[in-house]
């Protein structure tokens, strides 16, 4: 039988969520809104985060770890809650759903533990993954390269094998968290001949600390929605240990699959919860705004634009419960997973496209949180796999 | 120790509401719950005794099974029992309330009984009070602290520039107002164990006799009016007419 039922525990942790969001996080907002309402007011001149600005990021971090909040995607071994894929969606809904303030740091994202980690052996999880997963530390997934985006076969990151450990070199950017990670996970090219002709095969993944001597942190991307989070990350004869590598050798892009299909369900249901919120304060507009005598809301251009937010949200929502649904049955979502973060993410922009007209000239205007968003949704199109190669994996998927 | 802690459930207070067509009950589609704010901080002060002094709290509700979503988040704070009187759903009144209250809890001692002041949907004040008058027992309201110490209980209600202060003997009932402490977020933690919790249930029979509901009515929505008085200097002389009117000047 098919049961749409949401189980309590589930509910009760968007209401616990729910509670923190608005009784503790809330009112840091309001003390730190300069920072919020402009970015540029969190930005030093190299493009990173003003001292400030990041340590209350991490207070609000390590409170919702304190509470098992921020890793509760993991399982209860290394310190998680081991919440269903189906309970992280409604969680990461309820989030979203507040916009984009201090919340965004309540659940964890790239910064974060996941399940990729799990492939630490005991004294790596003791050192490494239950401290990310208390907010103690952070992390940073790297794999793109200035010339390997989309086309991870064209990674020029090579690590080589002296005895007992790996020398690497090479050069990642556009790495969220990269300036700030405690270490990062970086793939590698180990076996070139094995790489060039399998494409998949013969590249590592490498856990690398940041104190590791020729480990540097390069230039802080500066972007459209200028959050001082993306940076280069640039790797001189570092010397890797062999016990850190993560999961099997040769096998990084297998180990990191795991991650993937995660990651963009992640990313859809943040989708789906700023939709919420943008679809809220636009019936809100709509309502109160009068133009001509009456609520921008009587006007069919403007109902129309609603009504067909609140149906494309509706379906964004049911694929991704579906899709996490069938990922907590232990079945593969390659399909579905590429569906559900395309499909969710260009509902969030057409919706905050749609904000932005439906608020007039407020909708640009800094005053507002519309603008902003506007922009996220933009970028959310391009990471975890830009609109394009989810279409190719869904084309794949229908043998063309 | 042994903590009661009184709770109910009220559709949240930051909620719009609307009244059925009968006027008989408020509309409850779409509405949201939550545990009364007064109450909120009644369930935290019972979780702080038990941690500062041991024993163990209990959570009570009157209500419609969908109560137990309140007495299970009060669980997952940190209560170790829940105890439902169940009803159909109808509205109890105060009197009637107290009385089921008075029942269940009559074989179980408990050292303190703590309310809230007042629940933020009838707002009655009553149940508190008449629990502990019909136990017998001594009653402080409107308490924003509370301290033990042996069989004595010191309990400080605010007052315009001060404060007034208790010593009852205990068991004694506490009605908390907010502003007590603040309230904790559930636990992920807290929230599993609360799935293992047992919620006790009882079915207390209602009274004939009681208070007769006739209507409901929605208070007249406050609406905020701008005036502009007049502009640049102009404006002066017109705010002078302004106050003379209010009484605000002669
Ligand atoms: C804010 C932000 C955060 C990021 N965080 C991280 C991170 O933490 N870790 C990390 O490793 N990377 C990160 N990235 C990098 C991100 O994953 C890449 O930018 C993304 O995969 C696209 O790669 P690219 O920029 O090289 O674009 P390209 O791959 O060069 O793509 C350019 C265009 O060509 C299209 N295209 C490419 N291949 C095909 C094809 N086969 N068919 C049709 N069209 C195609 C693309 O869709 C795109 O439109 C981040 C990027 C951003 C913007």
């Amino acid at each position: 039988m098919v049961d749409f039922t949401i189980p309590e525990e589930i509910q009760m942790i968007c209401r616990g969520l729910r509670s923190f969001l608005e009784k503790e996080v809330r009112p840091l907002e309001e003390q730190y809104k300069r920072y919020l309402e402009d970015e540029r007011a969190r930005l030093q001149d190299d493009g990173s985060l003003v001292p400030e600005f990041k340590s209350v990021l991490n207070h609000v971090r390590r409170r919702s770890a304190d509470l098992g909040y921020y890793g509760m995607h993991m399982p209860p071994e290394v310190g998680g809650g081991g919440v269903s894929r189906v309970g992280m969606f409604y969680a990461l809904r309820e989030v979203f759903h507040h916009g984009l303030g201090l919340n965004v740091v309540v659940l964890s994202g790239p910064e974060g533990p996941s399940p990729m980690l799990l492939q630490f052996n005991e004294p790596q999880r003791e050192k490494y993954l239950r401290p990310l997963v208390r907010g103690e530390m952070t992390t940073c997934f790297a794999l793109t390269e200035p010339e390997a985006g989309s086309d991870i076969k064209n990674l020029k990151t090579r690590a080589e094998k002296k005895g007992d450990h790996y020398i690497l070199n090479g050069m990642k950017t556009f790495i969220t968290n990269a300036a700030d990670a405690d270490f990062a996970q970086v793939f590698a090219v180990t076996d070139p001949k094995t790489y060039k002709e399998h494409g998949y095969m013969g590249v590592t993944a490498f856990l690398v600390e940041r104190d590791t001597p020729g480990y540097q942190v390069g230039k802080i991307n500066r972007s459209l929605i200028d959050d001082g989070s993306q940076a280069e990350l640039i790797f001189e004869n570092c010397k890797i240990p062999k016990e850190n590598v993560i999961g099997q050798e040769g096998m990084g892009f297998y180990v990191a699959m795991s991650w993937l299909g995660i990651g963009r369900l992640n990313i859809a249901a943040w989708s789906v919860g700023l939709a919420q919120y943008l679809l809220e304060r636009c019936v809100e507009y709509a309502n109160l705004r009068t133009a001509f005598g009456k609520p921008i809301g009587k006007y069919q251009h403007i109902r129309g634009m609603l009504a067909e937010s609140a149906a494309e949200l509706y379906a964004a929502e049911q694929m991704l419960l579906h899709a996490s649904w069938k990922m907590d049955q232990g079945e593969s979502v390659v399909d579905e997973s590429s569906m559900a973060k395309w499909y969710a993410t260009n509902m969030l922009y057409r919706m905050a496209d749609r904000a932005v007209q439906i608020h007039g000239g407020m909708g640009v205007m800094k005053e507002l949180p519309i603008e902003r968003i506007f922009r996220f949704a933009r970028i959310l199109r391009i990471v975890e796999g830009t609109d394009e190669i989810q279409k190719e994996t869904i084309a794949k998927s229908l043998e063309l | 120790m042994n903590v009661l802690v009184c709770i109910k459930r009220v559709p949240d207070t930051g909620a719009r509401f609307e009244l059925t067509a009968d006027a008989q009950e408020i509309d409850t589609r779409n509405m949201e719950y939550a545990i009364s704010p007064h109450e909120e901080c009644a369930v935290e002060e019972a979780i702080r005794l038990v941690e500062k002094h041991g024993g163990s709290a209990t959570v009570l509700t009157l209500g419609s099974e969908a109560a137990s979503e309140q007495i299970r988040e009060a669980l997952a704070k940190g209560v170790e029992r829940g105890v439902l009187l169940e009803t159909d759903g109808k509205e109890w009144d105060a009197g009637a309330t107290a009385q089921a209250i008075v029942e269940a809890i009559r074989a179980t001692p408990f050292d303190v009984i703590l309310f809230g002041n007042e629940c933020a949907d009838a707002g009655n004040y009553q149940v508190g009070v008449r629990v502990a008058q019909q136990l017998g027992l001594p009653c402080v309201t409107g308490i924003k602290a509370l301290e033990i110490n042996g069989g004595m209980a010191q309990a400080k209600c605010e007052v315009a520039g001060g404060w007034e202060v208790y010593e009852v003997p205990m068991p004694a009932v506490f009605t908390v107002k907010e502003g007590i402490n603040t309230p904790r977020h559930p636990s992920l933690r807290g929230i599993m164990a609360a799935k293992k919790k047992e919620i006790g249930r009882v079915k207390p029979t209602q009274p004939n006799v009681q208070l007769l509901k006739k209507r409901l009515k929605k208070p007249p929505e406050r609406s905020g009016k701008v005036e502009i008085l007049g502009q640049g200097k102009e404006a002066a002389s017109a705010i002078v007419a302004k106050l003379k009117e209010l009484g605000v000047i002669q």
